[in-house]
């Protein structure tokens, strides 16, 4: 695919390449409880990224792998084939193996681990389709999961990628302003405690570029985080509302 | 009904602030700052005696000393068997606490449960770092002979029995098959024709899936009756 100039992905007037505005989040979706067998998963849709996560356990880990004091978390992300526009090889890669471990970090804070010594709790993240910012997206997904695993947490984590394109800062990067732009800078929350579970980045900001990309990010994070909230509601308040007239 | 009903049955999500003027933190919540937070997705319950506290809608069970739980014994040993309690932390039952002298040389423990036996038994400690122990020494515990096992959510088992067992003595009174509820969602149903089995099962599926509604017990009530006529006139 050819490159994009930066005029491209931010006119004049301010607007993306796909039609947003430089401060405007995609369209963003919780579903929960999608999977039945799975203890716990949630379906996101963030813009075109589609994101699968299923939560099993906890159970009791295996000998060599458990810890006394605490559970072990284990997160595999895994993108499908057809996920994005040019055939990915099924097996697992080594940028695969990375961000696993990046969403287990950003997940870690917020699920309190030594409530459940020596078992073991495992996440799989399944990428159906990729548009950018896919390890935010999956972050989502599998705290959603998480939740609906009735596994005990402090906060949900919401992630979001702040980007740089025509040397302008604007959130939650679609793959095109990943691929082309001058930065990519995925930030996860704990919304409740405000409070960095995850901060990468990619490309070149300024000092001054940094604090205002994390600035933006809370205010996405928070839009996100009453999505999240709402669709977890939505799944079980049938449950607890009172249902005769 | 008042406001304060309202709240009461109200969903929360892991982090959500449930109080700030101080109020105690009790299960499933945590204190940061001076204030409550709820750590599961559960169902709040505000009392004043005993504080917050958020009842899981999901999870698997976590073993209390003195639940009655039913457990599947999944492997026997030389002196103890292990039992599958529904819980990521699988039971232990010791001969001694089935009452049985040991020597291993001399008697196969397999006589008394073998492996696909259901037990009753109580959790009598558990530290989550050593094996929950179960025990079978008192009266109504040990092998459950005959009858169909299910689970239920291990959470909405205190639905299934009810303020102070409003529930399942209803249940037994009403139903022609026998229920041994063990706190750990796991359910024997035992007696009763194939139809009242899957009538039962029906029921503590519509309790389970209803634990969190308001006038349970009442359209369980009217169920049953629908179904077997009422017998306490």
């Amino acid at each position: 695919m050819a490159r994009l100039s930066q005029e491209e992905l931010l006119t004049d007037e301010g607007i993306r390449s796909d039609g947003r505005k430089i401060d405007e989040a995609r369209p963003f979706e919780v579903e929960v409880g999608v999977l039945t067998q799975a203890d716990g998963s949630a379906l996101v849709r963030q813009g075109k990224n589609l994101i699968l996560a299923g939560v099993m356990g906890p159970y009791e880990a295996e000998r060599h792998s458990q810890y006394l004091d605490r559970s072990s978390l284990r997160v595999r992300y895994h993108m499908q084939p057809y996920s994005t526009n040019e055939r990915k090889s099924p097996t697992y890669s080594r940028r695969e193996i990375e961000l696993s471990r990046a969403i287990r970090e950003a997940l870690e804070p917020a699920v309190i681990l030594t409530e459940l010594p020596r078992t073991q709790i495992d996440v799989f993240v399944e990428v159906l389709q990729a548009d950018g910012g896919t390890r935010c997206a999956s972050v989502n997904a599998a705290s959603v999961a998480l939740a609906d695993a009735g596994i005990p947490m402090r906060d949900l984590v919401t992630a979001v990628a702040i980007g740089k394109v025509r040397d302008t800062l604007v959130v939650d990067i679609n793959d095109l302003e990943d691929e082309n732009g001058q930065a990519d800078f995925p930030i996860a929350m704990m919304p409740n405690k405000g409070k960095i579970t995850l901060l990468q980045m990619n490309g070149l900001l300024t000092q001054d570029e940094i604090k205002r990309s994390v600035d933006m990010a809370k205010r996405v994070i928070d839009s996100l985080y009453v999505v999240q909230v709402n669709a977890l509601k939505k799944k079980y308040a049938p449950l607890a509302a009172p249902n005769e007239g | 009904m008042s406001e304060r009903i309202e709240k009461v049955r109200e969903v929360v999500v892991p982090g959500e602030r449930l109080s700030d003027e101080g109020a105690r933190a009790g299960e499933g919540c945590y204190r940061d700052d001076g204030n409550v937070f709820s750590s599961f997705l559960g169902v709040v319950e505000r009392d004043e005696q005993r504080g917050v506290r958020v009842r899981p809608l999901r999870g698997k069970y976590m073993p209390k000393v003195d639940d009655f739980v039913v457990g599947k014994v999944i492997e026997v040993g030389l002196t103890d068997w292990t039992v599958d309690i529904n819980s990521p932390y699988v039971g232990r039952l010791d001969s001694r606490d089935a009452g049985i002298e040991v020597d291993p040389i001399t008697i196969d423990l397999r006589r008394y449960f073998d492996v696909g036996d259901y037990i009753g038994a109580k959790v009598i400690s558990f530290d989550r770092v050593t094996p929950p122990s179960l025990t079978v020494k008192e009266r109504g515990l040990g092998k459950i002979r005959g009858g169909i096992p299910i689970s239920i959510i291990p959470s909405r088992v205190p639905r299934v029995i009810g303020k102070k067992g409003s529930m399942i003595s209803m249940l037994d009174k009403m139903l022609k098959t026998k229920l041994v509820v063990g706190q750990n969602g796991y359910i024997i149903i035992q007696g009763g024709t194939p139809e009242d089995v899957s009538f039962t099962i029906s029921v503590l599926r519509k309790i389970e899936e209803e634990a969190y509604t308001y006038g349970l017990t009442d359209r369980i009530k009217e169920l049953l009756i629908k179904r077997y006529g009422n017998q306490n006139g």
